[in-house]
């Protein structure tokens, strides 16, 4: 299945929910935000959100910053 | 003695906000922000870099201890400066918003069109907006008219450490204004700090002042007591300037 991540293709198997997505890329940060299509996925749904074919998804992070 | 800063309802007892980039290390950040005393500290959203994910530094801070207050650095024109408060916002971050749009990467100055625009829509959309502004007292003025909690005007680029150089139109700002004015960006040293809250400003931020010094903890407490010296010198009333002596002691009695 493709999917873009953070502006790079990346092929999943169907099924990948958001956490397990997170953790291919070994990201743990409580800091971390989903965005899958221009929608933020809340945190107690990463479980359960199925990643699908085509998703834009944006991983973002809250980081130091002025 | 109270003297409490209100932004959109909120007390906060510390007139300094802390910004949380560019440190050397999260355990520097973090006793920098704690020595600081602020109340407000600002954060800035990021693509994780797939390729490398870095610990986290803001991981080191007890987030429930402070107003964590995203910025939209980054962004720039008025729709990504949307789109970066209302992910933060989503993504559980309290509805404020630091608007900043900087289009000139060089100057890094505010665009004042786009952060009108991203105000106005902001504002619209629920946020409590703090925009990073030039330091134009008409600009303040529309910024306050489209519902904006405080206007920010800058003392100088971000990050030059150049001090308060709008000096002239930030005492406009100041007088005019129905909002707390918080003086950001340029303050490079405590007594820019003091020099802002001298002049009346509500608040001062700083950042870049904080992470570059060889001791940040230490430059931090600095800016905060500056901070407070600043309040009480404005409060205080003080007298103007003359361009004569003034004798503090007697002139009669004198011994000859």
């Amino acid at each position: 299945m493709n999917i873009t991540v953070n502006g790079k293709a990346n092929q999943v198997d169907s099924g990948t929910s958001i956490v397990m997505l997170l953790s291919q890329y070994k990201i743990n940060s409580p800091m971390t935000i989903v965005e899958v299509n221009g929608t933020v996925i809340p945190k107690d749904e990463w479980e359960s959100h199925a990643v699908q074919e085509n998703d834009q998804i944006e991983i973002i992070q809250l980081m130091g910053g002025g | 003695m109270s003297d409490n800063l209100v932004i959109a309802g909120r007390t906060f007892s510390s007139r300094l906000m802390v910004g949380t980039g560019k440190f050397s290390s999260a355990q520097v950040m973090k006793e920098a922000v704690e020595a600081s005393g602020a109340e407000i500290v600002t954060v800035a959203l990021r693509r994780v870099d797939l390729d490398a994910p870095s610990d986290n530094m803001l991981a080191a801070l007890d987030m429930d201890k402070y107003l964590v207050l995203a910025n939209t650095s980054g962004a720039r024109d008025a729709k990504e400066a949307v789109r970066l408060a209302k992910i933060a916002r989503d993504g559980g971050l309290p509805p404020w918003v630091k608007i900043e749009v900087t289009p000139d990467p060089r100057t890094l100055l505010p665009d004042p069109v786009e952060t009108l625009k991203a105000a106005e829509e902001l504002v619209k959309a629920g946020f409590t907006v703090l925009p990073y502004m030039p330091a134009d007292p008409i600009l303040a003025k529309h910024l306050e008219e489209v519902g904006c909690a405080t206007v920010m005007p800058l003392g100088s680029m971000i990050g030059s450490g150049m001090g308060i150089r709008t000096r002239d139109a930030i005492e406009i700002i100041i007088d005019n204004a129905r909002v707390p004015v918080v003086v950001d960006a340029g303050l490079g040293l405590p007594s820019h700090a003091a020099e802002a809250m001298e002049m009346g400003a509500d608040a001062v931020l700083a950042n870049t002042a904080l992470a570059i010094a060889r001791d940040p903890k230490q430059i931090a407490e600095g800016f905060k007591l500056a901070t407070i010296a600043g309040r009480m010198g404005y409060l205080s009333g003080p007298g103007a300037a003359s361009r004569e002596a003034r004798a503090s002691s007697p002139l009669t009695g004198f011994i000859r």
